[in-house]
């Protein structure tokens, strides 16, 4: 089983490297000169240069690409060209907010979307589990700025529940004023993943039920609930938990749409501000810091899947 | 040079029935536009009557509570929002540097100026040195005094070749500032410049402590400090209780940045938010028939327009120009798009708010039949005409939409291509062959001109480059004949209306919404926030 | 972007166990009949097709052109002349839906194909090659999942600047990711199957066994994913359009149009220019879904359905 986790952990290392690769020469490809960036439109040619040489953009590719790399390893992410301020400071903060937000709505819509899929899995084909079918795809096809829109029209002007942006700091607030500081993206988000969930922790346990023993179970007259609840469920947990896994992911990096509405300070509305201000040093940084997360994620849900799953610890 | 120091308000002139007319209209709610449009009807000039309207608000003007906290909700911001004045580019930077910092002289409602750090200001008889004393006893936020060092050591940042100051043009007559002792500077100039105390109200010109290099905090002389500053997200302020004047009656002013419109409208309406800068103009409807919620807008002399360049094969052609001006969709832009907060451009930038607008110019209006003529001299044909717009400013996209739709009807194919707002400036701007573009109101007309018409100006937008132009902006600002200076505006006007070759279809206001216990709004019309002179000001009822 | 591309089917840890959620676990034996469910989505879905192919001539006016051009009104109330009401720059509603029509689903469908393209080339490729190749490959294909779509999209996007070439080209790549995975995972499960393995003994081709053995068995699963995946390319280009960098204007496509008509909702009179387009992406969507499920239902026959 320690091999196992090992041979993951070294798939993990690679891929960060050649997301490393591709971040790095993929900025490198894109229009614009990160010196001229960093000094504005006034600068002049040897200002230019001399700044060149500072950021050290006249060695080759590969030379640069090795520095890179090696201040990554050592925690050091380089300056931002449109603030002159370090990487790290400008996504510290934001890391914070964004976690703060994933993780409140993995607690509170996760086990909701879970139940309530695994729910229809146990009656499948009841009107229950046609309309539970029908809503979640229905909540696929909403653009999150629509689903966000309505829920703002809803909750903040109808039943004046929370804000309609987030505004002010979430530090040193307890749990439940965190919910209410977050109110809004926490549900438009529980909302965005809450299809995906219910969909998934269904199938995955419609999936298990169709396996030889299950079947063995059901002839033998085992009630149904026992064997969703004793066996199946068990069973899913590993699909299950990396379905969760990459969820989180999408709520750690994917969540522009809804930060820009909300307003709130994240690490995604940092990519948007860093595209438009043509920011190659804090694009490379944001990949590299999403890749790993994604990357950290995954692993956390193999291991958790080899370790509740007798067979995958004994592969063939 | 009799009028140099404009702020003196001397309104005993007017007559008793001028004067009971006057407060009647600002008891009733007048806005500064129609006491000016009263006044001037009967013979007054722009400036005087906004000294008038000034000093009369004053008298009305509730007395300031002290306490409480406010957040201004503003659009555009970013990772490279800066606490250094001299690199200031958005009305982001501007409010912020407001909050912190002052400077030399301070921009009236009527865009004079009155002085703020310096406690007096003179200049010789041609306006080519200017002598400033600086006030006594002002600190700093550490607790240091402001002396003659820290205002030369600001106003150097500004001169020279290798200023990184982006309002270095303002200013690029100075030749030199000289201490004259611990509490009195002198700019020595190299052509006259009447306008200079005007230039030095404006938003890059804030003060500095001497040697400042290190622009993670603002240490400035301004009613606020820094308790947070985060690039592209929030600034909040707590009140400096040494402020030398009148001012800074908040315990907190925070600016929080909000993107998107639609968000900034609902916290604004939820309350989330107590002003929001650009106000949607389809929202003011609703706005206004919201309870405790009011529109701040400002009359003024902003513009969008479309600029082709004269120095590129395509656009250089003056049939193509010319049918583009006339292709303008101006009323539904004024109607339709800025719901008439804004009024009609005619392909020149000084309009009715500026003191020297010229009014004899007639208005163009949209004429397809003289445009189809226009297109056919052009030999274009159906060939497509790239234009690179970006939402700059309101109307700035829609701007070429209705050309391109108004084109289509005569055989012309503009192809209008939308790019994101930020980076735009430096990407697009002055560099595709006709792109749009988005302009503050200066002060005033000579400022606006030389910053982006003057042949040889860094901002000149088409590279139109007249030489009569160029000569007479310079005569101008010495010209001290009343008639005679009004024809050598209009001249001026009439030369960019004729031959500039960019599309002016439309002037808009400053449109901001504010909660109603949000006090003591300032309304120079030179940005958003009432010229982002507001935060000195700003009080909250209850 | 709504959804991140992996969701629709979850990745299981180990390649050789994965098994796909609505996917049948074996290809349909006899001709597809739909149930009445299934009915009901092929015959919205047609008739948004039959939208997408004759809008621009079903349409009354043209899609940037003002059905009352003397008023400076917007959103207004349907009416005689707008039976949707006007939108936010007081253009017919009706018109643009059906030219957006084409453009949201001709943009789907094209960047949807390239992925599957790409992604089926090469993750069948991977699954027949051998194990270097499918290490090389995989590696490559994870480093790019490991990365936000939208990231990707905004960085390329904003870059070369937007256009509808643009659009479908940056789509496609992205979403081929997705597709290398799910059909690679799909190929892989087949190689292991006792006739592949039967047809290797007897010294077939790497050729006959993709054509004859995997493409046969493979193609059900992955026709059924197709439907999906072009939801998901509608999402992501209306969160481009969200964030300025989607279909550019006057041209209409549902997303942006959402977007653009947003306002209505907090302050139109009329809020029919957001909720048509919104509900033109939900009754495709919704549409597609019960087409999918219903021939995943009937390629499974499954014991549990049963029970």
């Amino acid at each position: 089983m320690l091999s196992l986790i090992l041979k993951r952990l070294g798939i993990g290392v690679i891929t960060v490297l050649a997301v490393s690769v591709i971040i790095f020469f993929g900025t490198k490809i894109l229009p614009g000169d990160a010196a001229q960036i960093r000094l504005g439109q006034e600068a002049t040619e040897a200002n230019v240069a001399a700044m060149r040489e500072r950021l050290g953009l006249d060695k080759s590719y590969l030379q640069q690409y090795l520095t890179w790399l090696g201040n990554f390893v050592r925690g050091d992410l380089g300056v931002s060209l449109a603030s002159d301020t370090p990487i790290m400071n400008l996504i510290s903060d934001r890391y914070q907010n964004t976690l703060y937000v994933a993780v409140l709505t993995a607690a509170i819509g996760v086990p909701i979307s879970l139940t309530l899929g695994i729910l229809a899995a146990m009656f499948p084909g009841t009107l229950y589990d046609r309309i539970l079918t029908f809503v979640s795809v229905s909540l696929v096809a909403a653009p999150e700025f629509f689903t966000a829109t309505i829920l703002v029209l809803l909750m903040v002007f109808v039943l004046g529940i929370g804000n309609a942006v987030v505004v002010g700091s979430a530090d040193g607030k307890n749990i439940f004023q965190l919910i209410a500081h977050f109110a809004l993206p926490i549900t438009t988000l529980s909302f965005v993943i809450a299809s995906q969930l219910i969909r998934m922790s269904r199938a995955a346990v419609l999936n298990v039920m169709s396996s030889p023993y299950i079947e063995m179970a059901i002839l033998k007259g085992v009630p149904r609930r026992r064997i969703i609840l004793r066996h199946a469920l068990l069973n899913a947990i590993g699909p299950i938990v990396n379905v969760v896994a990459l969820n989180l992911a999408y709520l750690v990096t994917g969540v522009v749409v809804v930060e820009v509405y909300f307003g709130y300070p994240g690490l995604a509305t940092l990519i948007v501000q860093a595209v438009q201000t043509r920011d190659f040093v804090l694009i490379q940084g944001l990949g590299m810091i999403f890749c790993m997360t994604y990357v950290l994620l995954m692993l956390i849900a193999d291991i958790a899947a080899i370790t509740s799953n007798p067979r995958l610890r004994h592969p063939k | 040079m009799s009028d140099i120091k404009k702020n003196d308000p001397s309104y005993g002139s007017l007559s008793y029935g001028d004067e009971q007319q006057l407060f009647e209209m600002i008891k009733r709610g007048a806005s500064r536009r129609d006491v000016l449009k009263y006044f001037m009807a009967s013979g007054a000039t722009l400036a005087a009557s906004g000294v008038l309207f000034g000093s009369a608000t004053k008298a009305f003007a509730e007395t300031p509570k002290t306490g409480g906290r406010l957040i201004m909700a503003g659009d555009q911001h970013g990772p490279n929002d800066t606490l250094d004045p001299a690199l200031f580019t958005s009305a982001v930077d501007y409010f912020r540097g407001r909050m912190y910092y002052g400077s030399l002289t301070r921009l009236t409602d009527d865009l004079s100026y009155e002085p703020e750090l310096a406690e007096s200001i003179e200049a010789n008889k041609d306006a080519t040195v200017w002598t400033f004393k600086i006030r006594k006893g002002v600190e700093f936020h550490d607790g240091k005094t402001l002396t003659a060092d820290d205002v030369i050591y600001t106003m150097n940042r500004h001169l020279g070749e290798e200023s990184v100051s982006k309002a270095a043009s303002l200013v690029s007559m100075v030749d030199r500032w000289e201490k004259v002792n611990d509490y009195e500077v002198k700019a020595v100039l190299n052509s006259p410049n009447a306008d200079l105390p005007i230039a030095l109200g404006t938003f890059h010109f804030k003060i500095l402590q001497d040697g400042t290099t290190d622009f993670s905090t603002a240490v400035g002389t301004g009613p606020y400090k820094v308790k947070e500053f985060a690039p592209g997200v929030r600034t909040i302020g707590t009140r400096f209780e040494n402020f030398w004047g009148e001012g800074g009656y908040l315990d907190e002013l925070e600016h929080y940045g909000i993107g998107d419109s639609t968000s900034r409208l609902n916290a604004f309406l939820a309350g989330d938010v107590d002003a929001m800068v650009n106000l949607p103009p389809k929202a003011i409807d609703q706005v206004q028939g919201t309870d405790g919620k009011e529109i701040w807008s400002l009359q003024a002399g902003a513009y969008v327009n479309i600029t082709p360049r004269l120095d590129m094969e395509q656009s250089s052609n003056q049939h193509l120009w010319k049918a583009m001006q006339l292709l303008q969709d101006r009323q539904r832009l004024l109607k339709g798009v800025l719901k008439g907060q804004g009024s009609l451009g005619n392909d020149q930038p000084i309009n009715a708010a500026y003191f020297d607008h010229c009014p004899d110019i007639p208005q163009r209006e949209l004429d397809p039949e003289k445009a189809k003529w226009h297109w056919e001299q052009s030999g274009i044909g159906s060939t497509p005409v790239p234009v690179v717009a970006a939402e700059v400013a309101p109307g700035a996209v829609e701007q070429c939409l209705f050309m391109q739709r108004e084109g289509q009807k005569i055989g012309a194919n503009f192809d209008v291509k939308k790019v994101t707002t930020d980076g735009y400036w430096g990407a697009v701007w002055l560099k595709e062959p006709i792109c749009v573009a988005s302009w503050n109101m200066r002060p005033t007309a000579n400022i606006m001109m030389t910053l982006a018409f003057e042949g040889s100006a860094a901002w000149n937008e088409t590279r139109w480059n007249n030489d009569n132009f160029n000569q007479l902006l310079v005569d101008v600002r010495g010209e001290t004949d009343p008639d005679a200076r009004r024809q050598k505006y209009c001249d001026l006007q009439t030369m960019i209306h004729e031959e500039n070759g960019m599309s002016l279809p439309v002037h808009r206001n400053y449109v901001d919404a504010a909660a109603s216990y949000v006090k003591g709004r300032s309304n120079v019309p030179l940005n958003n926030f009432g010229g982002a002179e507001s935060p000195v000001t700003l009080w909250r009822d209850a | 972007m709504s959804i991140p591309d992996h969701h629709t089917h979850y990745v299981a840890p180990f390649d050789a166990d994965v098994s796909f959620d609505e996917l049948p676990d074996a290809p349909p034996s006899q001709a597809y009949r739909p149930s009445i469910t299934g009915w009901i989505g092929i015959v919205i879905t047609s008739f948004w097709l039959i939208i997408a192919i004759l809008g621009p001539w079903l349409a009354p006016y043209g899609e940037n052109d003002l059905p009352f051009p003397d008023d400076y009104s917007e959103f207004q109330e349907p009416k005689e002349g707008a039976f949707l009401g006007t939108d936010v720059e007081d253009r017919d509603v009706a018109s643009r839906v059906m030219y957006g029509a084409g453009r949201t689903i001709g943009i789907a469908v094209a960047a949807t194909c390239l992925a599957y393209f790409i992604g089926v080339v090469l993750g069948i490729g991977a699954a027949v090659s051998g194990p270097r190749v499918d290490m090389v490959l995989s590696r490559i294909n994870d480093a790019f999942l490991s990365l936000p779509t939208i990231m990707l999209g905004l960085v390329v996007v904003a870059a070369v600047g937007s256009s509808i070439t643009v659009l479908i080209l940056t789509a496609g790549f992205i979403y081929a990711s997705v597709v290398y995975r799910l059909a690679r995972a799909i190929g892989m499960e087949i190689m292991v199957m006792d006739y592949v393995e039967a047809a290797r003994v007897r010294g077939e081709g790497r050729w006959w066994i993709i054509t004859r053995e995997i493409w046969p068995n493979a193609r059900m699963p992955l026709i059924t994913d197709f439907g999906l995946r072009l939801i998901y390319v509608i999402l992501f280009i209306s969160s481009l359009s969200f964030l300025g960098l989607g279909i550019q204007p006057p041209q209409s496509d549902w997303g942006s149009m959402v977007r653009e008509n947003l306002g209505a909702l907090q302050y139109g009179t009329s809020q029919l220019s957001v909720i048509a387009p919104a509900l033109a992406i939900a009754t495709l969507t919704v549409s597609i879904n019960l087409i999918v499920d219903d021939i995943s239902a009937h390629g499974g026959g499954k014991l549990s359905k049963r029970m």
